[in-house]
């Protein structure tokens, strides 16, 4: 035959020939195992090891003994540890805080988004700009504009005389408190409001129309149709907010430092400080533990409710079935217009009741000005550390700001033309394309398997990659750390490459998951039958077919991996220092003396860092709409 | 057509899970018919395709091509062609890159795998969307597309999987009749599945009807509408439904009576009808449309006539179809489009002798000849 001869005289052919002779299980778990090692060796030992440590007294800034102390740090240490014990409801407040500010406004601007409207495309961009913002970055926007002596927050009362002198803002708790959750929730909403568009996007449109006929008003729609379709999404989407709240690190770091006194000193800053500055690893990995634990109950909730949604989708013939069959999802859904119809049948023949209906233009102005109004929440604290940055020192030190078209461009060519931040960008740079390559490449054929096949504990398998992804950075970067130590790794690229890798690959795994499942097993079977062999088949059919996907998980990857801070800051220290790392430092620059830099200089620095992602953002929003859409990303 | 294009499986067995998807299922295949598996889904029809095709592999049984063992061969490997429900296409490739790649993938020249393609695309009448994509084609075209894909190889077996279900009814019975050509034309060897039993009839050389991963009745679409082997089967294949009337046989000297509720009809000797020996204490009478007539104006009464109301009728144009309720039974008949009728009226109907079907009600096997 024709296709052996051709195929068979190569080694290729010849492997690619046994492959096709392996059952469908032998193929699966061939594929999929070297990558779930992998995953196992260097995701699992870091995350337990952390609670090896727990048990040890390591000081190392004092000696380098390690007694074993059994429980003696939970059970002794810890009671007495007052900041401790006052940052763990402070943690979970701030968490519950900002999902409580977050939640509504993400679906507030899900709502706006829905409605679709002209212009909606740069919508999306600026709904993305803050996500895509590093949470460093982001702490150092927020504090430009709040800041006492040129902070714009200041300029504009002082201009409307509704101050008499510069107010210092972040000095004052509950001030500094409340900049400190809108900053995380500005950060938040993105992510929230991408989560819940895509659940208000599978509401089917006849179901309004049903209603309409049963006379319902926009917000009886709103109340019985939209609302019990998202509700599942809006009960995950909060709890992963919480989650999310209770690791907020980067932010505080820059905005407020923990500050004023210990008011915004949150659980990770006390793991932060207590094993990065005094080297206590053992205590600090204590603090770890109780943190995760606090974590860990929060996404036991949040699995219950996604191993229900996402149940697996196994490659059987039955699937033409179930296409015909009507989709889960619109059942609860009819039950609701149903229950309505009667509600509203019940009214006709009662009182009439009285209807507020807003004439045709006052909504359209209305909903124009709620748009306008979430649109500026999102750039405007981009857009005024951009024109800060390009704006005469003169006329940002003053209160009001004295903004001129004499513009000033020296501030990027002085910060490209460094040496330190030239290399940072390099070293930035190197880490998020090495990193987002080995994870592609690496989490590709397991998550294709778990797409695909039947593995056996597969459900266990995609319960860890689950749990993992809730797991904080800062745990497995008290193990890393140690472990980089002994090898001699520590500040050098490879370093960071390899923490990024083991800390994005559970949750790449996951995504490209969804793509692959995405992909028609159809295809897959004509280009068998067409000739292919199972490998070609995956090269030449599955992943073009799926090429979106991988798109969209690469970017991600560049952003994140970019935007990261924790590993860089306690990796790095000469060489290998990031944009993020080199950023906080940046008050002791470019002066030789000890003395912040002018603000513009400041606002144009914060601008080089994140400009690649805002970039990013710009050109492919689609794609990471369809990213978070599919993977719930961290962070 | 040679012979190395039949088809045999051998009991075949595939579970998933509980499920057991076939059950011993035997089928011989021979080369160059056109062979429907018909049956509600779920009854393992697309399990046999898969299995054919070699896209799964049974948990037990054979399946040769002509004398050839090929149960282990991978699909790729076997000169097959399919076309999908769902057509299937390569989104990322051009109408042309996707007939042209299976002899793209045989490493046939360039110049041959123009011309073929070429041909194919004619030969469908598709020549000028070569240059698209699937996404910026209609159903019917992708289906084109996703037929000339399977035709380029000419692959020694034709698999087709339900290929006109997302079609609207207009295509749906053009792309029928075209398939239809294009077999006579070419005589491979095709394997149909469908759950519509209109497309098996007008398609099919032999109708393979499926039941829970079992044969029911393989044979001719004649066999099958005329002897179908159950009740199953009866009222499966046939629009609309052959009708089914319960009731128990009475024996007198030489000749056996069907009795229901308000119904005798007189069907001739046994010997004569094939009736098979046995109690048959509770029967199924059955009757397809077509053979019961209406009588308007008194014709004089047969041992096959009974009388009865007239229900709703349903006017297609070139028939009208009219429900006869007889003693809680409903029988539908076949009139004239004209028919003139009303609701509640009494009339006499008459079956045609020869075409009464009788099955025994509890196992639901057929009964006569």
């Amino acid at each position: 035959m024709a296709v052996i001869e051709a195929t068979v005289g190569s080694a290729f052919g010849r492997v690619a020939r046994r492959l096709d002779r392996l059952s469908e299980r032998g193929f699966a778990v061939l594929v999929s195992v070297p990558g779930l090692i992998l995953l196992a060796l260097i995701v699992l030992p870091p995350t337990l090891a952390v609670f090896g440590l727990s048990l040890f007294r390591m000081e190392l800034a004092k000696d380098d003994l390690t007694p074993f102390v059994g429980l003696r740090n939970y059970l002794e240490r810890l009671p007495a540890d007052q900041v401790v014990l006052d940052a763990i409801p402070r943690t979970v407040s701030f968490a519950a805080i900002t999902t409580a500010i977050t939640l509504p406004l993400a679906l507030v601007t899900a709502l706006v988004l829905n409605r679709g409207f002209r212009g909606a495309s740069i919508f999306f961009v600026a709904l993305l700009m803050p996500w895509a913002i590093s949470a460093i970055v982001a702490g150092i926007f927020w504090r430009f504009i709040f800041d006492t002596h040129f902070g714009i927050v200041n300029g504009v009362m002082i201009g409307l005389g509704l101050i008499d002198g510069p107010i210092n803002w972040l000095k004052e708790t509950a001030q500094a408190v409340t900049i400190a959750i809108v900053a995380q929730s500005w950060r938040s909403v993105p992510l929230l409001a991408v989560l819940v568009l895509a659940a208000l996007r599978t509401i089917p449109s006849a179901l309004y129309r049903a209603a309409k006929m049963d006379g319902a008003t926009a917000w009886e729609s709103f109340r019985y149709i939209t609302l019990p379709a998202i509700r599942p999404t809006l009960i995950v989407v909060g709890i992963l907010q919480v989650i999310i709240g209770l690791q907020v690190f980067d932010l505080l770091y820059s905005l407020t430092g923990g500050g004023p006194g210990r008011d915004t000193f949150v659980l990770i800053y006390a793991i932060f400080e207590t094993a990065f500055q005094n080297l206590s690893f053992g205590y600090a990995s204590t603090i770890t533990v109780v943190l995760f634990g606090i974590i860990v109950a929060c996404s036991l909730l949040l699995l219950v409710f996604r191993i229900r949604r996402c149940q697996p989708t196994g490659p059987t013939e039955e699937e033409e079935a179930e296409l015909v069959a009507p989709s889960r999802v619109t059942l609860p859904k009819l039950k609701a217009v149903r229950s309505f119809g009667r509600a509203s049948a019940v009214a006709g023949h009662g009182v009439r009741r009285r209807r507020v209906r807003l004439p045709p233009l006052m909504g359209r102005i209305g909903f124009g000005l709620g748009a306008a109004v979430l649109f500026l929440f999102f750039v405007a604290p981009i857009a005024w550390i951009a024109l800060a940055s390009i704006q005469p020192e003169s006329a940002i030190q003053r209160q009001p700001p004295a903004l001129t078209l004499n513009l000033w461009l020296d501030g990027y060519g002085l910060i490209l033309n460094d040496k330190r931040w030239a290399g940072s960008l390099v070293v930035s740079l190197l880490t998020a394309l090495f990193t987002t390559f080995f994870v592609i490449l690496l989490s590709a054929p397991s998550a294709y398997s778990l797409a695909r096949f039947d593995l056996p504990g597969k459900s266990l398998i995609l319960a860890i990659l689950i749990i993992i992804q809730m797991v904080p950075g800062i745990v497995m970067a008290i193990p890393v750390l140690r472990i980089f130590q002994i090898l001699g790794l520590t500040d050098t690229v490879a370093a960071l490459v390899i923490v990024n890798v083991a800390f994005w690959l559970p949750l790449i795994v996951w995504l490209l998951r969804n793509f692959f499942a995405e992909v028609p097993i159809a295809l897959e079977r004509a280009a068998r039958i067409d000739g292919c062999s199972r490998i070609g088949t995956l090269f030449r059919i599955t992943v073009p077919a799926a090429r979106p996907g991988i798109a969209a998980a690469a970017i991600l990857l560049l952003i994140g991996t970019w935007n990261e801070f924790l590993f860089a800051v306690i990796l790095g220290n000469r060489n290998a220092v990031t944009i993020t790392r080199l950023i906080t430092g940046i008050q002791n620059y470019p002066s030789p003396i000890n003395q912040s830099p002018p603000p513009n200089l400041l606002a144009a620095a914060a601008m080089v860092a994140v400009i690649p992602c805002l970039l990013l953002v710009l050109f492919f929003h689609r794609r990471i709409i369809t990213g978070l859409t599919e993977g719930f990303v961290k962070g | 057509m040679t012979d190395n294009a039949s088809l045999r499986l051998d009991r075949l067995a595939r579970s998933f899970g509980k499920v057991k998807a076939l059950d011993e299922f035997s089928l011989e295949i021979p080369a160059g018919a056109f062979v429907t598996l018909l049956g509600p889904s779920g009854c393992g029809k697309s399990t046999t395709l898969n299995l054919i095709a070699g896209l799964d592999r049974p948990d037990g049984g054979t399946v040769y091509l002509g004398n050839r063992d090929i149960t282990a061969v991978p699909p790729n490997e076997r000169r097959m062609a399919m076309v999908f429900q769902n057509y299937a296409l390569y989104p990322h490739m051009t109408a042309f890159d996707n007939i042209a790649f299976s002899l793209k993938l045989q490493r046939r020249p360039r110049d041959e795998i123009v011309r073929r393609v070429t041909a194919t695309a004619e030969m469908l009448d598709i020549a000028h969307l070569m240059k698209r994509k699937p996404g910026q084609l209609s159903g019917g075209q992708q289906q084109r597309v996703a037929l000339g894909r399977a035709l380029v190889k000419e692959p020694l077996v034709f698999l087709l999987d339900e290929p006109f279900s997302n079609l609207d009814a207009a295509l749906r019975s053009r792309m029928r009749t075209e398939v239809k050509h294009l077999h006579v034309r070419l005589g491979t060897t095709s394997v149909f599945v469908t759950h519509d039993q209109e497309e098996a009839m007008t398609l099919s050389d032999l109708i393979a009807v499926m039941r829970d991963g079992r044969l029911i009745q393989f044979g001719t679409q004649h066999e099958v509408y005329r002897r179908p082997a159950n009740t199953y089967v009866a009222t499966f294949v046939g629009k609309p439904r052959m009708s089914l009337v319960e009731g128990s046989l009475e024996h007198h000297d030489g000749g056996v009576d069907f009795v229901g509720p308000d119904l005798r009809i007189g069907l001739g000797a046994p010997a004569a009808i094939g009736l098979s020996d046995g109690e048959h204490r509770r029967v199924a009478l059955g009757i397809r449309a077509e053979d019961v007539r209406i009588h308007l104006n008194g014709a004089a009464e047969t041992p096959r006539s009974f009388r009865a109301q007239v229900g709703i009728t349903e006017p297609i144009g070139s028939d009208t179809f009219v429900e006869l309720a007889v003693g809680g039974a409903t029988v539908i008949a076949r009139a004239a489009p004209d028919i003139d009728v009303t609701l509640g009226q009494s009339v006499r109907a008459e079956m045609t002798a020869g075409r009464i079907h009788l099955f025994d009600l509890e196992s639901g096997n057929r009964l006569v000849a």
